[in-house]
């Protein structure tokens, strides 16, 4: 739908609902324009994201201004998003997130796995940690600190 | 040698429990040492001694000597660049994901900010792919390890001044709805990012010389997110 040598946008059905799938960087030469001629909610998806800079950041707050009168979904928050969120209160503005991604890793083996977060959770009800399928000795353990991770929430 | 100005001619060394944004408030009201606890200057460099003396000190987790150089000549290798160079590394993804963006906006600082024209504009405009000349230096040394990230990137501009720093941190910090720049050469976001996502950092400036920014990332499973530094130093 959009697509760039960084970054793309494509579209896909979940159900009845359209979901605009962001994948790659986010930077200063992201061109968000076109999504301005959808029609109903937007509702994207994070989590194919893999590098957003301070510019991104703007691209992306200012993008929000401008359909700052339609409802806006996150969906799949991937932890460098979820920091971008927590550090640009405007990253958000009126959107509603869905789901976030947060990473746990095992206290033995160090293996990482990331849990699906939707946000009847955020910040509560988490899963502070769970057994490692891959070594079986160790504990998954969240990775950060939930106050801080899920403050966006707040 | 270089002399540059005793910490005990400059604004106070800062020390106490305090959270980043505390901080960044104290720096935005002029403090340039500012360290958050005992631990985060483990060596005493910023003791009673070291006030006397007249050299930049250097730091524990500054890892110069075993750190790997690399020069950066162009504008469009940079996200390449930090994202490649950590890939390889085995750092952890929340790790490597802070390292890569401050090393983004490092590299970014100092081609758009840090190399301007003679009547102190931006040299380059911040949408424009560069090429760095032969007499403009990007100089990067990075250090990843199992406890964090060293990274120490050196520009030949200068540009960086403590004004600049006061000026994002009012704005980021204290501002929200006013945090980010609508100007061409950058959202005004970066030195705010920077300073977030690091343990400790240090900027060495010489106005229309050189400007050098170190910082390290602790892997936060073994330190204290408390425990953090700030240090301006400015050629005298």
């Amino acid at each position: 739908m959009i697509h760039n040598d960084k970054f793309q946008i494509e579209q896909m059905m979940r159900g009845e609902h359209r979901v605009l799938l962001l994948k790659g960087i986010i930077d200063e030469d992201t061109n968000l324009d076109q999504l301005l001629s959808l029609n109903g909610p937007l509702i994207f998806s994070f989590q194919a994201v893999t590098s957003i800079n301070s510019c991104g950041v703007r691209t992306w707050v200012n993008f929000m201004k401008q359909v700052a009168n339609r409802p806006v979904y996150y969906d799949g928050c991937p932890p460098l998003i979820v920091r971008q969120m927590n550090m640009v209160p405007s990253f958000v503005g009126h959107a509603k997130v869905l789901s976030v991604f947060a990473s746990y890793i095992c206290d033995s083996c160090e293996k990482e796995k990331m849990l699906h977060i939707p946000n009847k959770s955020f910040g509560k009800n988490i899963q502070e940690s769970f057994p490692c399928e891959a070594c079986g000795n160790g504990e998954m353990e969240f990775d950060g600190q939930p106050q801080q991770y899920f403050a966006f929430a707040k | 040698m270089q002399r540059y100005k005793k910490l005990s001619e400059t604004s106070e060394v800062r020390t106490g429990k305090f959270t980043k944004r505390e901080a960044a408030l104290m720096i935005s009201e002029g403090v340039r040492h500012l360290h958050s606890s005992v631990e985060a200057d483990p060596d005493g460099v910023l003791t009673s001694e070291a006030l006397k003396r007249d050299s930049i000190p250097t730091y524990s987790w500054e890892q110069e000597e075993r750190s790997h150089s690399i020069r950066l000549s162009s504008s469009s290798d940079r996200c390449a660049l930090a994202q490649n160079f950590l890939k390889a590394t085995s750092l952890r993804r929340e790790l490597r994901e802070k390292s890569e963006s401050v090393l983004e906006e490092l590299m970014t600082n100092a081609i758009y900010h840090g190399f301007t024209n003679a009547d102190g504009s931006p040299r380059y405009a911040r949408r424009a792919t560069v090429q760095l000349n032969n007499s403009e230096e990007l100089k990067i040394l990075c250090f990843p390890d199992e406890k964090g990230v060293f990274f120490h990137v050196t520009d030949n501009g200068g540009s960086l001044s403590f004004e600049d720093i006061t000026q994002s941190f009012k704005r980021c910090y204290q501002k929200k709805e006013l945090q980010i720049q609508s100007n061409e050469q950058g959202a005004g976001l970066g030195l705010y990012m920077i300073f977030e996502e690091v343990t400790h950092l240090k900027i060495v400036s010489r106005a229309g010389e050189q400007t050098e920014v170190s910082c390290w990332i602790a892997d936060q499973r073994f330190g204290d997110t408390h425990t953090f530094s700030f240090n301006f130093f400015a050629a005298a």
